[in-house]
């Protein structure tokens, strides 16, 4: 009788929503924190990629241009930190807020408030890391990677960056738990998990991966400040502590890290493909198995990023091989999207461009992964261009690429409206032209020698340089395309159904577009 | 709206994943500090 009231009295009060911004501070409604996600991160893509647009300008030719070289290195360590935990991140994390509730027929997030929180830690964080660049020691300029004892020269400021990543770490493991707990708890009756939609199903296991490895994160950055700050040594050498000892366990987070930046991707590919093919999606339980099989593989082959660090050779074939064996469920992957759009009644509107672009191009980041993972061959490319160009391959027209395809193909459902389709085409075409000029010399200038993370090189590399620099700026630019079509869409355009594409599967494709404030309050009966 | 006994199962089920997150937070410096 109690959980009635409750309902009864819960129920009242949320029609009760504040306006302006109380709404948005005050909001534990999943579609207003899944917008804040989604807008926060477009902010901060654009602020990270100005920073990559600093790094492009200056590397356009060779000598010092722009920047001195201490900016430089800043900006390629803050480029990373912010698309990294600010862009990438919270887009998934915002996707999941609009979506998995959406899609298990659940009415909300299992925990609003903790989900508002969640939120709103990421401003305050991005407030601290950014306000280091006006700070007289600067904003760390050691890489992304926070290597002892390169980061603690840093200064003053490290602890202020120390602060923003234990916030971040923060909230990532509040969104997290949310998200385990909204599956494992609200799905709606008949919805088992084998008949889960993938992107709630590869979203459930990056969330294991976060909880798992955020707190890893935490405990070395705990452990620089006290090396700085209180008199510890654990990274310090002389103090009889070991700075290869960082390398590990900052590893043992950063590379299941890279699976929570990819796996995400993987689920919104599996959603868009089937639909534009108009085909189920092949070996959906393969793909659950795989998406698995990744994860668990992650945990077991972080030292692959430090093969040059002289460890024994049983280590080195060790984690040789196990990168290697993440060939195979990735593999498996990608035969199945391939064997989905098999004679698939497929068409290309923007959201399956972008998919089919994700296939080809996060295969070609795969397939200079595979090299990379191959001891003698690192020792020559560890540390090269050639290792930026793969990681780009995987996170641009990867992760970026599948998040912006999964904007496309959700953002009818959210805005009630469809989005311009030529002007979504000609941004694709921009992006994927853009993409592979910036990314693809960077592979030969890896292999002829050129190392990352410096701001001036031998004129040999000029060539290259200047063609990446020029699709540098043709993608950047190409991205405001991106803004203005997306807030097109928000102010109006042709009406959209509520299955919106040619019968897509899934229940967030029974409520009408847009999805009105609060959805599925009796549950859905799943078949 | 979620009904008491779903209530229970949602805190129980954070609250041990929180537990998870700390655990593994002290485990790795505990690690560090006796370099198993």
């Amino acid at each position: 009788m109690s959980d009635t009231t409750t309902h009864a009295g819960a129920h009242d009060e949320h029609h009760d929503t504040p306006k302006g911004i109380m709404r948005w501070l005050t909001t534990t409604n999943h579609k207003d924190i899944g917008t804040l996600y989604l807008l926060f991160a477009l902010l901060m893509f654009f602020v990270g990629g100005s920073m990559a647009l600093v790094i492009r300008l200056e590397l356009f030719q060779p000598g010092l241009q722009y920047v001195n070289p201490e900016f430089f290195n800043q900006m390629t360590t803050m480029h990373a930190l912010i698309m990294i935990f600010g862009a990438v991140m919270p887009a998934f994390v915002g996707l999941a807020n609009w979506m998995i509730p959406l899609q298990i027929g659940a009415p909300d997030m299992a925990l609003p408030r903790m989900n508002n929180f969640s939120f709103w830690i990421l401003p305050f964080a991005f407030t601290l890391l950014l306000s280091t660049l006006f700070m007289a020691s600067g904003a760390p300029a050691g890489g992304w990677t926070l290597y002892p004892p390169l980061v603690q020269q840093t200064g003053d400021s490290l602890p202020f960056v120390i602060l923003a990543i234990h916030l971040m770490g923060i909230s990532s493991i509040m969104g997290a738990i949310n998200v385990i707990v909204t599956i494992m708890n609200m799905r709606a009756p008949g919805m088992t998990l084998l008949k889960m939609p993938l992107f709630a199903w590869t979203w459930l296991i990056t969330a294991y991966l976060l909880i798992a490895v955020m707190p890893v994160l935490a405990g070395a950055v705990t452990m620089l400040l006290t090396d700085q700050f209180f008199g510890t040594t654990f990274f310090h050498a002389a103090g009889g502590g070991d700075p290869v000892m960082f390398q590990h366990i900052f590893w043992f987070f950063g590379h299941p890290e890279v699976y929570i930046m990819i796996l995400p991707a993987f689920g919104i590919v599996s959603e868009i493909i089937p639909t534009f093919a108009r085909k189920p999606l092949f070996g959906y339980d393969a793909m659950v198995y795989a998406t698995a099989s990744i994860a668990f593989l992650s945990f077991i082959v972080w030292a692959h990023h430090m093969f040059t660090v002289g460890m024994p050779l049983a280590g080195q074939l060790f984690f040789m091989f196990a990168t290697m064996l993440i060939a195979v469920p990735t593999g498996v992957k990608v035969f199945n999207w391939t064997a989905t759009m098999w004679r698939g009644a497929m068409t290309f509107e923007t959201p399956m461009l972008f998919a089919i672009a994700f296939l080809f191009l996060f295969t070609i980041g795969g397939f200079s992964g595979l090299m990379l993972a191959i001891v003698p061959a690192d020792y020559q490319y560890h540390d090269s261009y050639f290792v930026v160009a793969h990681f780009h391959y995987v996170l641009v027209p990867g992760a970026v690429f599948a998040i912006m395809a999964g904007v496309y193909y959700w953002l009818p459902k959210w805005t009630g409206h469809m989005y311009d389709e030529t002007l979504g085409k000609i941004h694709f075409w921009l992006s994927v032209i853009g993409v592979n000029v910036t990314f693809f010399p960077q592979h030969f200038l890896g292999l002829a020698g050129m190392p990352r993370r410096i701001p001036d090189y031998a004129t040999q590399f000029t060539n290259f340089n200047m063609m990446s620099s020029v699709g540098a700026f043709i993608f950047g630019l190409s991205q405001l395309m991106f803004v203005y079509i997306i807030f097109k869409a928000i102010r109006g355009g042709a009406k959209a159904t509520a299955q919106v594409w040619d019968a897509p599967q899934g229940l967030e494709w029974t409520v009408p577009s847009p999805a009105p404030h609060h959805t599925f309050d009796e549950a859905p009966q799943v078949k | 709206m979620a009904t008491g006994s779903q209530r229970r199962r949602i805190i129980t089920s954070a609250l041990i994943l929180a537990g998870l997150a700390v655990a593994f937070y002290i485990t790795f410096i505990v690690m560090a500090v006796t370099r198993a």
